[in-house]
């Protein structure tokens, strides 16, 4: 960046009177130079990782002996492994219920904050805490509130049930991740769909009403509706980021009672980095992402059903 | 949308049961932290202790270390995200400012990265780290959070909404690209950066995947590590553990109420939970 006319290359109405090639090597070096630590990031941080995914892939690999070639062994292991599966329909329980959860209660949730009341920016910061909060320190927070004496079995007592043993049974545990993720995440889905909510012009229920139309009349032929475009965006990103989660499981149940809660993202953990077998954990985290694209493909093709674009 | 009385009436009722609901974990933290070991194990239980145990901070400071990792979180953090947004502001500069062969192919490429679960990448960039030499030193926390390809993407969506006229202006007082992109865009993009600080700062303050597989000796533990770790070798001394959480959540809190606006913008427009 020598002078300022090689700057000033880069500028559309400055390079009309210059000839096209060389203006288009000028800016480039200068695109290059706002690039580059964005460029080196690139490279260092995604593209080789991914390449070195797919190497790990087709390898066996303990970190301290040389890497070893071993073709698709690694992925016709995961088609037998019993353990690989259980984590697989812990992964389909999680996200279907999760997303059931959060999806009814963040709807209900953007419906109540979508009003003009007082106190309204109040609510919406209480309801973001959970949100925002380290999952670390509110994870370790629920563990106890779930053990045998604390304040939720507590208030079980104070109705006369008995008490309930969340994280030590197997039948038990997923629910209980599940009602804390939702606690954690319910926010990220309200503050979209009061998003989308904000976005439905009001002149609609106006005109409705005029018309005579319910309330619930109006909920289902406008707002559901016109909120459907948020609700698919909501679910696809959701389902995404389900699918990768770690510190609940870590911080409250690693993955048991009798692997109950050990999701195909821990057990990718679990196998790298308990096992230190990196080539299967890599193999598995492509088997997670060819998940990721198949339910995202599925999504946007059955999007055509049921979400309404204006 | 506007209420009648009743509806208002019914309304924050509903909304005061939720937010209770949504604050309860927190109330609980907090009272746990001022309990003394025996309130802790009490039965029927402490709700509120009798005497505030303002010494289980002290306690959760020193002997747990969460001072230190307080320390080295903040480190990490400030410096993380004082790195992400420039070097996210130059490349997204490029991209909404420069026109260049290959530009929309490159995007294009960022775009794609975002595709992939970061449990693919992570395994290979652990490997690498290792393979550096990196394991167990701050470089291994900081420098992955120094490249964003969602925060190009959202900083180049609000460079874009900057008139290029005001560029045009520079230029032919005889700025250059450098002028332009301090002095015209960052000022102006502040929204955007705001969004893109604190959703970065939200992120890398509460990371402990990364951390977990890349930090090992205590004097370099991030807060979130530090509880983790707290919880296996001090599984009974819940009081201090809660303290520890309380101070872990303060700063996210503090930052999140300065910059709330902003946060939400974020969101809306990308994928984050938290």
């Amino acid at each position: 960046m020598s002078t300022t006319t090689e700057i000033r290359a880069g500028m559309v109405p400055a390079t009309r009177t210059r000839p096209r090639r060389r203006l288009g090597t000028r800016t480039l070096i200068v695109a290059l130079m706002f690039l580059a630590p964005s460029l080196l990031g690139l490279f260092a941080l995604q593209l080789v990782p991914i390449g070195t995914a797919l190497v790990l892939g087709v390898s066996e690999w303990n970190i301290i002996d040389p890497m070893e070639f071993v073709g698709l062994k690694n992925f016709r292991e995961v088609v037998t492994d019993s353990t690989f599966f259980k984590s697989l329909s812990n992964t389909f329980y999680l996200t279907v219920g999760l997303e059931v959860l959060n999806t009814l209660l963040g709807l209900l949730v953007a419906l109540l904050l979508r009003h003009s009341l007082r106190f309204i920016g109040l609510y919406r910061t209480i309801y973001i805490l959970p949100l925002i909060t380290t999952w670390a320190a509110v994870a370790i927070a629920w563990r106890y509130m779930y053990s045998l004496q604390g304040p939720i079995n507590d208030l079980l007592a104070v109705v006369d049930l008995e008490p309930i043993p969340w994280l030590s049974r197997p039948e038990w545990a997923m629910p209980a991740v599940i009602i804390t993720i939702t606690w954690k995440t319910l926010a990220w889905k309200t503050i979209i769909l009061l998003a989308g909510l904000q976005s439905i012009p009001t002149e609609y229920y106006e005109a409705s009403s005029i018309d005579g139309a319910s309330g619930s009349r109006q909920f289902f032929r406008i707002t559901l509706p016109l909120l459907s475009p948020a609700l698919f965006f909501a679910l696809i990103i959701g389902i995404i980021n389900t699918l990768q989660l770690f510190d609940p499981i870590y911080i409250m149940t690693e993955g048991g009672p009798a692997d109950a809660t050990r999701t195909l993202s821990y057990y990718i953990y679990s196998r790298g980095f308990e096992s230190l077998r990196m080539g299967y954990a890599a193999a598995l985290s492509w088997v997670l992402f060819a998940i990721i694209f198949a339910i995202t493909v599925v999504q946007w093709v059955l999007q055509k059903r049921w979400v309404f674009y204006q | 949308m506007q209420p009648n009385r009743a509806q208002a009436a019914r309304l924050h009722i509903i909304l005061i049961g939720g937010s209770l609901l949504m604050v309860a974990p927190f109330l609980w933290m907090i009272s746990a932290s001022l309990q003394t070991y025996a309130e802790i194990e009490a039965f029927p239980p402490v709700w509120i202790p009798a005497v505030p145990q303002w010494g289980n901070y002290a306690t959760s400071l020193t002997e747990f270390q969460t001072a230190r990792a307080l320390v080295n979180s903040s480190i990490v953090t400030l410096i993380s995200v004082a790195g992400q947004l420039l070097v996210c502001s130059l490349s997204a500069y490029a991209f909404s400012r420069l026109r260049f062969p290959g530009r929309d192919p490159l995007f294009l490429l960022y775009l794609a990265t975002m595709m992939i679960p970061h449990y693919v990448t992570i395994i290979p960039l652990y490997t690498l780290v290792w393979s550096a030499g990196l394991i167990d030193t701050y470089a291994a926390l900081i420098v992955p959070g120094l490249f964003s390809p969602f925060g190009t993407f959202l900083l180049r969506q609000f460079f874009n909404q900057i008139p290029i006229s005001l560029d045009e202006a520079t230029l032919i007082d005889g700025g250059s690209h450098w002028q332009i992109f301090w002095h015209v865009i960052l000022p102006l993009a502040r929204p955007g950066l705001g969004a893109l600080g604190i959703f970065s700062f939200l992120g890398i303050w509460n990371t402990l995947f990364w951390p977990v597989l890349v930090i090992n000796s205590k004097e370099k533990f991030t807060l979130p590590l530090a509880l983790a770790m707290a919880q296996g070798q001090f599984i009974s001394l819940i009081h201090v553990q809660m303290a520890g959480a309380v101070i872990a959540c303060v700063p996210v809190i503090l930052v999140f109420l300065m910059l709330q606006r902003q946060f939400i913008s974020s969101l809306a427009l990308s994928g984050m939970k938290g």
